[in-house]
């Protein structure tokens, strides 16, 4: 599969160990939130503590391979050169119904922009991007029978 | 009686506003120096009798080197308010005026000095960014803030003509002020339609400028204010925070504010933190400086301080009550749009001269003036500024 972006888009070192994990997983082709054990509410970005209960237990759980599409913005204007041959690009946010409405920064790999329509059902997809790293995009989802 | 004690602004203070990186012949810092020096002349007094400093956004010119160069003897105090890019605005002023009604300091300059083009501009790429974000593309307050945009379009019908509208009130409003960095370039519907797409469904015309200059203002106690020849402008109330989950998580970050505040400002608790703090509501503002970084924010901050419901920001606009002749001017100097981006600080100077009846365009009894400090980000700000 053809990468969305370029390898060159930058990678910020992630701030610190939660965020680790989690881009430790998606090395793994895993796409994975953090859920407080003892309450149940899933977070991202990732936090050391649960912002609904103050727990520190906590589990990753898999995220559903199906989102909604929450909302998105179509980039024309170049902010950083690694974009310079992409735009027009979607950068998407996705939403699961399953994990309270966490929503999740993303983009859409083979969707036209005039195909965009809120509420559209996306399935996930890994793309290799650079030292290890693969990212979680999205897919038109499958029509469900 | 009023309150010896009660905060209020006595000086404003401005330098020249420029496109960004056209100051070249002197600092950021001197532009401070400038904008101090010329709202002490305004309000009658001399930089000797400033004792305090607050300004916000991580202003890079601290008051302990100000204090040198304005010849300060004795400082007492020197706050910033953390975090939250622009949102800190009223939140300044309002670290200001706690610390006149609590007697911490008797003169206290808020302000913010600004050359782009000596430090960068906030609409360029910035490498400190979030792993979550750079990978996909998003990079940049405008396609941050594009996405509760186009939710707010998506939940409540809300058109780009609404945000247009926005685009022409500040533009309108700026031909008017001789200080306004595009006061001389008329702007009508076809032409911000036309306009290049920035981050779909931002246009160029959406977004504010980026400018180099510097303003300030004086803030002291009533007490004090009866003795200088000025129409002192009282700060009624200002509030600074932000609802659950407007930081990390907010819509300039992981995209998680609670999904019943997403295509919003996030200015809802801060909007009834500040009317509730002094009892007044949105049928006491006569008129409003709202923070422009865009104009859909422009729009949501209008529901959010409760000129009408959440979704019927479009129609509110678009009815003309935020023109000059409407129930509720906006941005009566051009905003950021098109007087000048110095971060919110020109839209607490523009407060005052509405107050003080000297607006380029005036509204008629204007007695209670609202300013919110930058939208979609946590903490946001807001204060209300009227007559003593």
């Amino acid at each position: 599969m053809s990468e969305y972006l370029s390898a060159a888009v930058p990678f910020p070192e992630p701030r610190n160990q939660d965020e680790r994990s989690f881009w430790a997983h998606c090395a793994q082709k895993r796409l994975a939130f953090r859920r407080c054990t003892s309450c149940g509410h899933t977070q991202n970005p990732p936090l050391p503590l649960c912002p609904r209960c103050q727990s520190t237990d906590y589990e990753w759980i898999n995220a559903p391979d199906h989102a909604e599409l929450y909302t998105y913005t179509v980039v024309h204007h170049v902010i950083h050169g690694s974009v310079s041959e992409s735009v027009p690009y979607i950068v998407a946010v996705v939403m699961f119904p399953e994990l309270g409405g966490l929503r999740f920064v993303t983009n859409l790999v083979d969707v036209r922009h005039d195909e965009m329509v809120i509420g559209m059902r996306v399935s996930l997809v890994w793309e290799a991007f650079k030292d290890g790293v693969y990212l979680p995009r999205f897919a038109k989802g499958r029509v469900e029978s | 009686m009023m309150h010896s004690k009660r905060a209020c602004i006595v000086g404003i203070g401005q330098t020249e506003y420029t496109k960004w990186g056209k100051i070249t012949d002197r600092s950021e810092f001197q532009l401070a120096c400038e904008a101090i020096q010329k709202a002490v002349q305004d309000a009658g007094l001399v930089t000797s009798d400033i004792d305090g400093f607050a300004s916000y956004s991580n202003d890079r010119n601290e008051p302990i080197e100000l204090q040198v160069a304005l010849g300060i003897p004795r400082l007492r105090y020197s706050a910033m308010l953390w975090g939250g890019g622009g949102g800190g605005s009223c939140g300044a002023l309002d670290l200001a005026a706690a610390a006149i009604e609590c007697g911490q300091a008797d003169c206290v300059v808020v302000f913010r000095s600004l050359a782009q083009g000596q430090f960068g501009r906030y609409g360029r790429f910035d490498p400190d960014g979030s792993s979550f974000c750079f990978p996909f593309g998003l990079f940049s307050p405008a396609q941050n803030l594009a996405l509760p945009t186009r939710r707010h379009m998506h939940e409540y019908g809300t058109k780009v003509e609404h945000f247009g509208e926005i685009a022409l009130t500040c533009r309108e409003n700026a031909q008017r002020n001789p200080c306004a960095v595009m006061g001389r370039e008329a702007l009508d519907m076809e032409t911000y339609l036309n306009s290049r797409m920035i981050s779909d469904p931002l246009r160029l015309f959406d977004c504010c400028q980026e400018n180099d200059g510097a303003c300030a203002v004086i803030v002291t106690s009533m007490e004090r204010a009866k003795d200088l020849d000025v129409i002192p402008a009282q700060v009624i109330a200002a509030a600074h925070g932000a609802g659950p989950g407007w930081g990390l998580s907010g819509a300039l970050g992981g995209q998680n504010p609670p999904l019943e505040d997403y295509a919003s400002s996030g200015a809802r608790t801060v909007a009834k933190d500040l009317y509730a703090k002094v009892g007044m509501g949105p049928k006491d503002v006569d008129v409003a400086q709202f923070y422009d970084n865009f104009t859909p924010q422009v729009l949501m901050s209008i529901e959010d301080y409760g000129f009408c419901e959440r979704g019927e920001g479009g129609p509110f606009v678009s009815d003309g009550h935020i023109r000059a002749d409407g129930s509720l001017p906006i941005n009566t100097h051009g905003g950021h749009h098109s007087e000048a981006y110095i971060h919110g600080m020109n839209h607490i100077v523009e407060a005052v001269r509405q107050i003080r009846g000297t607006s380029t365009t005036q509204i008629k009894g204007a007695e209670v003036c609202l300013v919110s400090g930058g939208p979609g980000i946590g903490p946001t700000s807001a204060a209300l500024i009227g007559k003593c």
